[in-house]
């Protein structure tokens, strides 16, 4: 049985496959078929002579009796499964034909569909770098990150080196741990120029618990790596050994300086591999135990320094509750062997499916490429509207053809068939053309460096997903093309389209629906643009209690340079005592953080008689300052003086916002409390500003002694007597005159580092505003199109309305009425598609309410002023029309 | 009956008759419309129109092959062999043939 189940199918392949050949090579197919033909008649004609009939008479009657040689060969051809394909492929390059007769519509229809796919494209690809592509590891659904939820109510990421050993060790054999910090180091190219990169410092556990091989070399190797007195090795990152070791294997075994030191490279990551952490493309990797050595900071404090971020494997058929629950297990017993401070003694572990994004940042960015693929979406709807109106506005011109063929007997789905094929050529090109524009948009975006990021990377790739969306979005053009006029075009009845009643009515009415989309879209584009545009002036006028203008700032950190205490605070002495003496500089001041910035502190506060919102103490955000800050922000103080470095107690200068909470409407100045480990005394207090960000809530903050909290990494603000260009190049120069290792690693105007937290704002604001102008235009040209077709096929009936004394504005104003119906209509579909798009882009906003009538009003406006204009131009032609002229055309 | 069905029952049956024929030895197109006229002694006449297609079609299945031979009067001609597949179809479209006849013939025969 089962064997002729086989032969039945041998059998229909083969049959199958000789007729496939038959189609590809019509030539000898077709030879054939003339050669069986003949023989036929010449058999036919043999036997009739046979039989008695003269020769001519019996090849006439055996031709005859043949029938049509010409339909024969036809139902041959259609006989064949192929056929479908031949005759998709006939209309296909008939489609082809006729687009290529009429290149200005066809690079218009393509183009413009073609540049909203590859948008669309762009914003999907990052997208799926972002949220949907897996790690590029073996098994990634296995990996999991673990957090902490501390006792203080507190979830943190890190633990101390002894924490790490502890867990890796006791729980091994439910999951394989392992450990990696973030670092920032400088690796010297050969020209002793410092080059401030990132590495990862990763236990010698990492790359196994990943999965990963290397390209050449090996790993770091057994436990010493994990201790102090690490060897000192170093594998490199494979973008950083192709871009500054062209890729040449011999680097394996040499030494490269790393932060002063002497590294040899083992090893080189595989292509790809980029770490675990989303935008971060590690240089370098070194092991954790040179962290000492490398960073000059102590690792073996169990309970004061935690650092390490864990990962982890879950061993086959351990799952993450599993895990979780052996986890805490060890924790139990961390913490009742040592003395841990609250705000970092375990009290519950959390084992998550590693994501390369912690997941609040993924939500934000999800949001925020959401927001921008959905404005581009909207975009690729009005321009495959726009066309699907000129395919209409075609489909009608030919009705007379379409009608008459159907009139002949060709099938309704024959015709419809062919205007679909039409329609997929169209998108399949557009297709094509956004997928390479894809390639270019995603080259745009990776070229965007987000603030507070030096060398964000992330890794766009237009494949796999993110060519089968660019696939759907084609698929999905191809029938609004081919669908929107094969329906109309089969709907036409034979008798009104030869009696010239050109069904002109229903395609206008098609095309009304059409533009009224198109109008809903752009509305919708062009709120939220207002929206987003009114966020970004808000944040331009707030209040900041202090003058940014004109400010420099400079990023530095000495750890890069391995400058310990002593000798890092001597270097910014000196740094602060030459600048001052230049006469460039107004004033110069030193801080651990700049308003709007991206790194924060934030410490617990205890005030005698007054119950905290939280055991550990009030949450107060706090920077560390030199003296001449304040003068150099411009910030003027409300009372009292600027920290001084005289303690105990700590002297320090607090925001309105503390005052008012803790002594609202007391003398603020001398009270005390208790700042994180330390008393501290009241000694200035300042006006409110923002900290963090322009949306947060009024937020307590504490400026301390920069002289108590030394940082090896800081701010230099510097008020310019001049020009800020001048007080950037004395900066410059006064650093590399103290030590030309010492890298600046971001020299910018305080203007422009804060104006970087609305970055996300201000680059939505631009992409959908300029989807928004395009929408518009394209709204315009669908409006025109509809509008002039109208007066076309309504010239004979203006002509007599004039000839029976209509007078030209009339007829303006009947025709730009005509335009307005479907704009009026779309606008209101338009308003309630707003608001729902206003509330997903809430977020973003600042100060400005997603109902904001302001920029609802001015969208709606804006759009009416375009569509009059839009109406007017075709209106004025038809209140030009000669009467006789058009009465004497028919 | 619809219309379309009665249009495969009839196609059912030339196919049948068609396989049938071959199943004596491969042929021709034109000599198997002679013998299908020969069989049915001057009943059948297949027409030309509906061979030529039918037989692309049953190649199309994988129940007949065509192969080029030299005819009887050394002409180059084409020919159509059974494939097993069609031998075996030969089998289950005659039996359900004769149940189709048996149904008719028994509503011909009740009143």
């Amino acid at each position: 049985m089962a064997l002729r189940g086989w032969v039945r199918i041998r059998d229909r392949v083969r049959g199958l496959a000789r007729q496939l050949a038959g189609t590809l090579k019509p030539s000898v197919s077709e030879r054939e078929m003339d050669e069986e033909v003949a023989f036929h008649i010449d058999m036919e004609a043999e036997r009739l002579l046979r039989e008695g009939v003269p020769p001519a008479e019996a090849r006439r009657r055996a031709f005859v009796a043949f029938g049509g040689v010409e339909r024969y060969q036809q139902q041959v051809r259609e006989t064949r499964w192929t056929w479908t394909f031949v005759e998709g492929w006939r209309d296909a390059r008939h489609a082809f034909g006729s687009l290529l007769r009429r290149p200005v519509f066809a690079l218009t229809a393509a183009g413009t569909t073609a540049v909203a796919i590859g948008t669309a494209t762009t914003f999907f690809s990052v997208l799926e770098a972002v949220v949907l592509r897996p790690l590029p590891v073996p098994d990634p659904e296995r990996l999991v990150g673990i957090e902490i939820l501390t006792t203080s109510g507190d979830r943190i990421s890190v633990v101390s080196l002894p924490d790490y050993r502890d867990y890796r060790d006791q729980a091994e054999g439910v999951v394989a741990l392992a450990a990696y910090h973030l670092a920032d180091v400088t690796l010297y190219a050969d020209d002793g120029a410092a080059a401030a990169t990132l590495g990862f410092e990763v236990s010698s556990s990492y790359f196994d618990v990943l999965g990963v091989r290397p390209a050449v070399g090996r790993f770091f190797a057994g436990p010493e790596a994990d201790a102090p007195g690490a060897p000192a090795e170093a594998v490199l990152g494979h973008d950083l050994w192709v871009a500054r070791f062209g890729g040449d294997p011999s680097v394996v075994g040499k030494t490269v300086r790393l932060n002063g030191h002497e590294l040899t490279v083992v090893g080189i990551a595989p292509e790809g591999f980029q770490g675990v952490l989303l935008g971060v493309r590690p240089a370098v990797y070194v092991p954790l135990g040179l962290h000492p050595r490398l960073q000059g900071a102590e690792v073996e404090d169990r309970t004061s320094r935690e650092w390490l971020r864990l990962l982890g494997r879950l061993r086959p058929g351990v799952s993450r509750e599993q895990a979780e629950a052996a986890l805490e297990v060890v924790a139990a017993r961390l913490v009742a062997a040592y003395d841990y401070r609250e705000q970092v003694e375990p009290r519950a572990l959390v084992v998550e499916a590693l994501s390369p994004l912690p997941p609040r940042a993924r939500d934000t960015a999800a949001r925020f490429v959401s927001v921008l693929l959905g404005a581009a979406i909207a975009l690729l709807l009005v321009a495959v509207v726009n066309v699907a109106g000129m395919l209409l506005a075609r489909s009608a011109e030919r009705a007379r053809e379409i009608a008459v063929r159907l009139a002949l007997g060709a099938g309704r789905g024959r015709v419809a068939g062919q205007l679909l094929v039409e329609g997929l050529v169209l998108g399949l090109l557009a297709g094509a053309g956004g997928a390479a524009v894809a390639l270019v948009g995603v080259r745009l975006v990776q070229a965007v460096e987000p603030p507070g990021a030096p060398g964000f990377y992330i890794d766009l790739r237009v494949h796999g997903v993110v060519l089968a969306f660019a696939s759907a979005c084609a698929l999905l053009c191809s029938l609004m093309f081919g669908l929107i006029p094969a329906v109309h075009a089969t709907r036409s009845d034979l008798a009104g389209v030869l009696r010239r009643a050109t069904g002109g009515r229903s395609v206008s009415r098609a095309r009304s629906t059409l533009v009224g989309s198109q109008v809903a879209l752009t509305l919708v584009l062009l709120v939220s643009t207002g929206l987003l545009v009114r966020t970004l002036r808000n944040a331009l006028t707030v209040e900041h209690g202090f003058d940014p203008h004109g400010v420099v700032l400079a990023e530095m950190n000495l750890r890069l340079s391995g400058y310990d205490e002593p000798r890092g605070r001597a270097f910014y002495e000196t740094l602060l005592e030459r600048l001052r003496a230049s006469p460039a500089v107004a004033s110069a001041g030193l801080s651990t953080s700049y308003p709007l910035g991206v790194s924060w502190d934030q410490t617990r506060v205890v005030v005698a008689g007054l119950e905290p919102s939280d055991p550990a103490g009030w949450p107060v955000g706090w920077a560390a300052v030199s003296d001449g800050y304040f003068e150099t922000l411009g910030l003027r103080l409300r009372s009292g003086a600027a920290p001084d470095a005289r303690t105990p107690p700590l002297r320090i200068v607090v925001n309105d916002e503390l005052v008012e909470r803790f002594w609202r409407g007391q003398a603020p100045l001398g009270r005390g409390m208790r700042f994180g480990d330390q008393d501290a005394e009241v000694v200035g207090v300042a006006p409110s500003g923002r900290y963090r960000s322009l949306a947060e809530e009024p937020r307590m903050f504490a400026w301390v002694p920069l002289e108590h909290s030394y940082t090896p990494a800081l701010y230099v603000h510097v008020r310019p007597r001049g020009a800020p260009g001048d007080a950037m190049a004395e900066l410059r120069r006064a650093v590399a005159s103290l030590d030309p290792q010492v890298p600046i690693i971001n020299l910018t105007t305080l203007e422009e580092a804060m104006g970087q937290s609305m970055f996300l704002q201000r680059i939505a604001a631009s992409l959908v505003g300029a989807f928004g102008f395009v929408g518009l235009l394209l709204s315009g040209t669908g409006i025109l199109g509809l509008l002039a077709y109208v007066v076309e096929a309504r010239r004979r009936e203006i002509g007599i309305r004039m000839a029976v004394g209509a007078s030209g504005p009339a007829v303006i104003r009947s025709v730009v009425g005509r335009g307005m119906r479907p704009v009026l209509l779309g606008l209101g579909a338009g308003l309630v598609v707003a608001v729902a798009a206003a509330g997903a882009l809430e977020s973003l906003l600042y100060d400005v309410a997603p109902r904001d009538p302001l920029s609802f009003g001015s969208a709606a406006l804006l759009l009416l002023g375009a569509a009059a204009l839009a109406a007017w131009i075709p209106a004025r032609r038809a209140a030009r029309t000669d009467p006789a002229a058009t009465l004497n055309a028919d | 009956m619809s219309e379309k069905s009665a249009a495969e029952a009839l196609r059912g049956t030339l196919d049948l008759l068609i396989l049938k024929t071959l199943s004596m030895g491969a042929m021709h197109g034109w000599g198997a419309t002679q013998r299908i006229r020969q069989h049915s002694e001057g009943l059948l006449e297949v027409n030309q129109g509906s061979l030529y297609p039918a037989l692309q079609r049953l190649e199309g299945k994988g129940l007949v092959v065509s192969e080029w031979r030299t005819s009887e009067n050394n002409r180059r001609a084409r020919y159509y062999l059974l494939t097993e597949s069609g031998r075996e179809a030969i089998a289950a479209e005659e039996a359900s043939w004769r149940r189709h006849v048996h149904g008719v013939s028994l509503v011909l025969g009740a009143t």
